[in-house]
């Protein structure tokens, strides 16, 4: 058992990394110049370069990857002379990455050559002052300076004058003469929860992600509350009664329910439901980020849409599982004992039967997410699956990588869960 | 039977079928697996039912419990049971009465138990349904009852699985299971047949105890003559789905009426009989399939005998004048077996004496196999534990003169399977040498010679896998011919008709799928392809066991033919032990890895045995209800090979310990012992003390 | 040598007369099976739709020559989208591209080549999926471990976020569809090709090529594979339905095969936004792909199931 368990557990560990490699260079290298998109066709390429620079593109890949998953805060520890801290800010509630230098939380600017602090105010705003910083002579006998800079950036200047650079903000796309001359942008990395920044957006795809999952964990939970003990149950009903008029109905709806697009059955429960009978919402429109909360009528059609596809599934399994084990020789057995029906189906069937159908339903929850992305973009419901739809369809890598992580991610868990269940269920393995 | 016991023959008989036909609807029409069944059982009678694979022994047991599946059921005839039909009988009414009144032993012991269920569980459930005992009672009689089958440590077993406990506890554990309500009738559907032969006899032992004591109408369902004469107190001979013989277990050995029943006789080896004294008879033709059987006697087209009326009257079941016997057969009182002469179809072998032993082919000298395994605690996944080995064979020396047979015996797990894999390449040897003709065979397949591998080919055990579905006949045949170049590329085709001549099947069958060829058939496919490449020493692994006794005559008859014909050299793996006496000029027999006993085939059946071979020759079924067979039954289950015991491998079980006058001497590595003739024993007794046993069987 | 000339014209007509006779046995078990029969007549029937739509369609599939959103009426039978395009025209041209034809960029031209998306990406699937699950079987040890872990990783990906991933990486098209359903198809093959194996490889045949000093690809190709035709045949009729399934899938997202051919997803998608006024041009297109998806299963699985009697 501690072979199995073990065995689960790396082989978990090491899909997850084949992952996030895959995920990376794919996306990463195989998009093209993301400034482009970013910043429009009216852009010159220099202000794209510079742009790209800040964004660390210019690194090579490999260290991107160690950047994305790692973090670079440990990297750049040694090149700059303090400490860095995050802190959050007040008015996004985003963090944000500051030094601490004698007390005080600064970034750093170049004015007229010359290092200019700005230190960090209660309130979240900084407040410039000139500081004199310790210069370090470079490989080329240039006089530099690490520092942080207002971007979250560790950032390298050159004494005496910055390089052009091109800063894009809020308000649009400006001009800053005297910008570092180098950039490492500062991130925990993956591992330790921090997936970047959204492209698109600018913001922390943490923050942004975190109330979409939420969304979407209520919309699958609720989709799978639904399905389990229906599907279970249809699934043992069908496959005791083999061959019967009963297995043949619910056999044929779940296949046709499974092999249904969840598109297709989407649409027309909108049609039904929302446009002809106008019973309920035909969108899930969320005016608050609570919507679902205030009218849970919203929910009603993903989750039917989602139940659909997957009721057919599970109970399909279930019934093949059944099928099969009802025609063990340790049934016969239990028949030829003279065991009345009810014994055999439920204490001698059941629990070899729902050993199978368990491990493959916790498979299948990438299945789902798959169901849920369809489900989400449908009825605009504000979740995991729209959010890395949207961003897939932007071209924002880093949103697309951190989403798609965390759908790999809840696919792998319940993976090792169902494993872990098939090794409870059963005692053969339970024993060994 | 040897323990005869009196049945009341006057009382109404437990079990009474009168006429039974079976039938199974199939695409197009239906089969009739069953017909003209008739037979009954009284109180304490064991009813052996026996008959060749097919002829519907168990769709008599099945019809009997009403379990005959969706397309199944009782076209003609009753089942009466104590008195009332159990045709009619369906829902609550069958259900009490199975599992209660009737139960059953299955053969696969493994797939008869739930196996996520706790043992005692499915014990005490018998009880709490068919008596509504409460769960207390229930456990103190299952325990009591797993007590009564000899079962060791009984409470301990309630709590486990099927898987682990072994093969041998889990049929205990059937058996005390159809025991628990005291049944009226019980039904034993090859109860052995998955057992090894100590393990079997165990079993038997246990059922003919059980019988005496519960006095309990018992239907026995085997193939194996020598079962029926251990357990049995009368006998139904069927065949193609007819009983065609019925009597007294003595009577059927001593005098068969029936043509088929004789054949039956003539087709197996006596224990001590040997190929260059004796020839085994093949029933020529084979059984027909249930849609195609004659109109007349269904042995007709296969009987020596056959007349006119047999071809267009069917035969009843008739009871022979002056005896206990009921025959189906129009002529048998005009029938003198004594008179037989094999028909001129079926080709025999002319029994040859043993030529002189000639320069040894194939030598072994402390050739090892150990398989690494990984054990499943966090030390051994982490790679901290010590790493343990599988000891599959150890220490295997001795060689094989050209021309001649090595016969190896051992039970399940004994290595003989590891040993002959490693010869053939498909392992490579962990230490030792090994040589063929003076060519190392310690490597592999892949790092040997072409020409060495031509030399060795193997023929395999389940005639169901050793064709590829995929291909027909001629060029499964062919390919070993193209791939070792044995003849040039255009007289392929005539090299493989040859071939096919030589295992007497016709050039017709170049071009069949091997789904239309019988089990034998394909046996014979898989013969000439291994003798495609004219090896000189050919491994068979089991090569007749999984096929009917009929058909296994046939095939080792075609491989004596072979043998002198080619001077081929044999390694023969067999677990039935009468067949390896007879077909093996040397017989090795090993126990856990080792070989423990090793010599002239005649040899090894008489004393100076090792105390294994003795126990296992005192395990064997005899097809011989009169003869005496020494009672030495080997306590517990065989060792871990990935621990064995130190020195003797067998010292832990060994019967014979208390023999030697200081028995701490085993844990010791035993001397290998001449006994003269070549004839060589692993053991701590001396040659003197082994010679002075008695010889197990005495007829 | 003329012997074996005449031999080899034999056996071909042989291996011919046993492919009908095959051919007469497989319909044979296809007919016993109801649900087998309705699946495969559906199959036959958009089939036959994709063929006639080749040399005729009632109008122009692109043109808008008609009043927008129109219903059902006797010129434009199931009416017309949004664009006032014919929906009959354009339903029969969608099963083009995913049963008939590829579109393959060659230079700045594209140049249609025979068998459509969802059959290649099945295709490619099998290929690539069978090599990978019969060799780690039968080799076993390391090349078993790593090959599935491989595998475990491709699985882990949700599919549709994989469709996603490789399509925003690599662009639309209808080689990156096929390329995507070939990538999340294999692994399922594989594992279904694994497990056969396993099973095949301990037969007694593959241990006598084995005694014979077979080479590993011999016994994989020759010797095993042979024998798990069957069930990955089955497996594969139901991909190409799931095949269909995504390719819907991804064009109701906007991101399968690209314009101008119409494709049934994509006409969902399109149409979506005027569900409220005018369903027609959702309702038809979804029935199609329902109607086809589901009669593919249907016959897979009837197929399976009456396979698995016959073989009792």
């Amino acid at each position: 058992m501690a072979r199995f368990l073990i065995r689960s557990l790396t082989s978990t560990i090491v899909t997850m990394l084949l992952v996030s490699i895959t995920l990376f260079f794919l996306l990463e290298v195989g998009s093209g110049d993301i400034t482009l998109k970013l910043l429009g066709v009216f852009t010159t390429e220099a202000q794209r370069a510079s742009y790209r620079k800040q964004l660390g593109l210019d690194r090579p890949a490999w260290l991107r990857y160690v950047d994305w998953l790692a973090g670079t805060d440990w990297q750049v520890a040694k090149l700059l002379d303090r400490p860095l801290v995050v802190v959050s800010n007040p008015q996004t509630g985003e963090p944000e990455w500051w030094m601490s230098m004698d007390g005080e939380l600064v970034r750093f600017k170049m004015e007229n050559g010359e290092m200019i602090k700005l230190v960090r105010l209660p309130n979240g705003s900084a407040d410039p002052q000139p500081v004199e910083v310790t210069w370090t002579t470079d490989e080329f006998g240039n006089q530099v300076f690490w520092g942080v800079d207002s971007r979250n950036n560790a950032a390298k200047w050159v004494h005496g004058g910055g390089e052009v650079i091109y800063v894009r903000s809020k308000t649009g796309f400006s001009q800053v003469p005297e910008g570092p001359v180098e950039y490492v942008p500062l991130r925990r990395g993956l591992i330790r929860g921090d997936p970047g920044f959204s492209l698109q957006f600018g913001r922390p795809v943490a923050t942004m992600l975190l109330p979409r999952l939420r969304n979407t964990l209520i919309l699958a939970g609720a989709a799978f509350l639904v399905v389990m003990p229906l599907a279970l149950l249809l699934g043992v009903l069908a496959g005791v009664n083999e061959g019967k008029p009963l297995d043949r109905i619910i056999s044929i709806t779940s296949l046709g329910a499974t092999a249904t697009p969840e598109f297709v059955t989407g649409i027309f429960l909108i049609l039904i439901f929302g446009i002809w009978l106008k019973w309920l919402p035909a969108v899930a429109v969320f005016l608050t980020p609570n919507a679902i909360f205030d009218n849970p009528k919203l929910l009603i059609l993903p989750v039917l849409t989602l139940t659909a596809v997957e009721l057919g599934y599970v109970a399909r399994m279930t019934r093949a599982s059944m099928v099969e084990v009802m025609s063990m020789a340790y049934i016969r057995t239990a028949i030829i004992k003279g065991m009345p029906r009810r014994r055999v189906v439920l204490n001698h069937a059941m629990r070899n039967a729902l050993m199978a159908p368990i491990t493959i339903i916790m498979l299948h929850v990438n299945w789902l997410i798959g169901g849920v992305v369809v489900v989400e973009v449908i009825f605009g419901y504000p979740g995991l699956g729209k959010y890395i739809y949207d961003a897939a369809i932007f071209g924002d890598y880093n949103a697309v990588e951190a989403a798609a992580m965390l759908t790999v991610l809840i696919a792998v868990a319940t993976r090792l869960i169902g494993d872990l269940a098939y090794t409870y269920l059963n005692p053969r393995i339970r024993y060994a | 039977m040897t323990d005869l016991q009196v049945i009341d023959r006057s009382a109404p008989p437990v079990l009474k079928i009168e006429d039974l036909a079976v039938a199974y609807k199939v695409r197009g029409g239906e089969i009739e697996a069953v017909q003209n069944v008739s037979f009954e059982i009284h109180r304490g009678e064991s009813h052996g039912i026996v008959g060749e694979s097919g002829c519907g022994k168990s769709t008599v047991a099945w019809a009997i419990v009403n379990f005959l599946g969706e397309n199944g059921y009782v076209k003609r005839g009753s089942i009466k049971f104590q008195g009332q039909d159990l045709v009619e009988k369906r829902g609550e009414e069958l259900r009490k009465l199975r599992g209660d009144q009737i139960a059953m032993v299955y053969q696969d012991p493994m797939q008869a138990l739930n196996p996520s269920m706790k043992l005692g569980d499915q014990l005490k459930e018998v009880l709490k349904v068919h008596r509504g005992l409460s769960d207390e009672e229930a456990h103190q009689r299952s325990v009591d009852m797993l007590g009564r089958v000899y079962m060791p440590d009984p409470e301990n077993v309630m709590e486990r699985y099927p898987h682990q406990i072994s093969g041998g506890q889990q049929q205990r554990v059937v058996i005390a299971m159809a025991l628990l309500n005291n049944p009226a009738l019980l039904i034993m559907d090859e109860p052995t047949t998955a057992l090894d032969v100590t393990v079997e006899a165990a079993v038997l032992d246990l059922i003919s105890e059980l019988r005496r004591d519960f006095d309990t109408a018992i239907m026995y369902i085997t193939h194996n003559m020598g079962v029926v004469a251990r357990v049995t107190s009368t006998v139904g001979v069927m065949y193609a789905g007819e009983m065609v013989e019925r009597g007294p277990v003595q009577e059927i050995f001593a005098r068969p009426q029936h043509p088929y029943t004789q054949g039956l006789l003539r087709a197996i080896p006596r224990l001590g009989t040997e190929k260059s004294t004796s020839v085994l008879y093949p029933i020529r033709g084979r059984v027909p399939p249930p849609d195609q059987r004659p109109s007349g006697c269904i042995f007709s087209p296969r009987c020596d005998y056959v007349r006119e009326r047999c071809r267009v009257e069917r035969p009843l079941l008739r009871q022979i004048q002056g005896t206990n016997m009921q025959v189906r057969c129009h002529f048998s009182e005009e029938i003198d077996p004594a008179q037989w002469r094999p028909s001129e179809d079926i080709e025999l072998p002319v029994p040859q004496q043993a030529g002189k032993a000639s320069e040894p082919i194939l030598e072994l000298q402390g050739l090892r196999k150990y398989y690494e395994v990984h054990g499943n605690t966090l030390k051994d996944v982490l790679g901290l534990g010590q790493k343990r080995y599988v000891k599959a064979v150890e220490d295997a020396t001795f060689s094989v003169p050209k021309g001649k047979t090595l016969g190896i015996v051992g039970e399940s797990g004994c290595g003989k399977s590891t040993l002959i894999k490693t010869i053939v390449g498909l392992e490579s040897a962990t230490d030792g040498k090994g040589r063929y003709l003076g060519f190392d065979i310690t490597q592999n397949i892949s790092k040997r010679d072409l020409g060495l591998i031509k030399e060795l080919q193997m023929v395999f055990q389940n005639p169901d896998s050793t064709m590829n579905p995929s291909y027909p006949v001629g060029v499964q045949i062919e390919r070993p011919l193209r791939r070792f170049k044995t003849v040039p590329k255009d007289q392929v085709r005539a090299e493989v008709v040859r071939l096919l001549n030589a295992m007497r099947l016709s050039e017709a069958y170049y071009d069949r799928l091997p789904r239309q060829l019988s089990g034998g058939e394909k046996q014979r496919v898989g013969i000439a392809r291994a003798l495609a490449s004219h090896p000189d020493l050919v491994l068979c692994d089991e090569p007749v066991s999984a096929l009917d006794v009929s058909v296994q005559a046939a095939i080792l008859n075609l491989l004596i033919d072979l043998q002198q014909e080619f001077n081929t050299t044999l390694l023969f793996i067999a677990h039935d032990l009468s067949v390896v006496r007879f077909f093996s000029d040397y017989v090795a027999v090993m126990y856990l890895g080792q070989v423990m006993d090793i010599g002239p085939a005649e040899a090894i059946y008489l004393p100076p045995y090792h105390p294994y071979t003795e126990a296992l020759l005192s395990a064997v079924p005899i097809p011989d209800p009169t003869a005496q067979q020494k009672r030495i039954r080997l306590e517990g289950t065989v060792p871990s090979a990935i621990n064995p015991p130190s020195g003797c491998r067998f010292h832990t079980r060994c019967p014979r310990r208390a023999l030697l006058p200081d028995p701490s001497i085993c844990t010791t590595t035993p001397p290998w012992r001449e006994a003269g003739n070549g004839h060589r024993i692993f053991c701590h007794h001396t040659i003197e003390t082994l010679r002075n046993l008695d010889p197990v069987i005495t007829t | 040598m003329a012997t074996t000339t005449v031999e080899g014209l034999k056996s071909a007509a042989s291996a011919r007369a046993t492919f009908w006779a095959r051919l007469r046995q497989g319909l044979g078990i296809v007919f016993e099976s109801r649900v087998a029969t309705v699946g495969l007549a559906i199959a036959l029937f958009w089939l036959l739709i994709a063929f006639v739509s080749l040399f005729w369609t009632p109008y122009p599939p692109n043109a808008q020559m008609f009043g927008q959103n129109l219903p059902p009426n006797s010129v434009n039978w199931l009416g017309t989208d949004h664009m006032g395009r014919d929906l009959v025209s354009r339903l029969m041209a969608g099963t083009q591209v995913i049963l008939l034809k590829t579109r393959v960029p060659v230079g700045d031209k594209t140049i249609p080549i025979p068998v459509g998306v969802a059959l290649w990406g099945v295709i490619g699937s099998l290929a690539f999926g069978t090599l990978l699950g019969v060799n780690a079987a039968y080799r076993g040890g390391t090349t078993d471990q790593v090959s599935m872990q491989v595998l475990d990783a491709l699985i882990a990906f949700p599919q549709i976020v994989l469709y996603l991933v490789v399509i925003s990486a690599l662009g639309q098209g209808d080689l990156v569809v096929i390329l995507a359903i070939t990538v999340t198809g294999a692994p399922g093959v594989a594992r279904l090709a694994r497990s056969l194996t396993l099973d095949i490889k301990t037969r007694d045949y593959v241990r006598a090529a084995e005694t014979r000093g077979e080479s590993k690809w011999f016994i994989m190709l020759r010797e095993i594979l042979p024998n798990a035709r069957g069930p990955l045949l089955v497996d594969a009729m139901l991909r190409v339905g799931y095949a269909i399934f995504a390719i819907g899938t991804l064009g109701f997202l906007g991101i399968g095969l690209p314009p101008p051919d119409p494709d049934w997803g994509s006409m969902v998608n399109e149409a979506r936004r005027y569900i409220f006024s005018s369903p027609w041009s959702v309702i038809w297109p979804s029935l199609a792909i329902a109607s086809l998806v589901i009669s593919l299963n249907l016959f897979a699985d009837g197929l399976r199931e009456e396979l698995a009697r016959y073989q009792k």
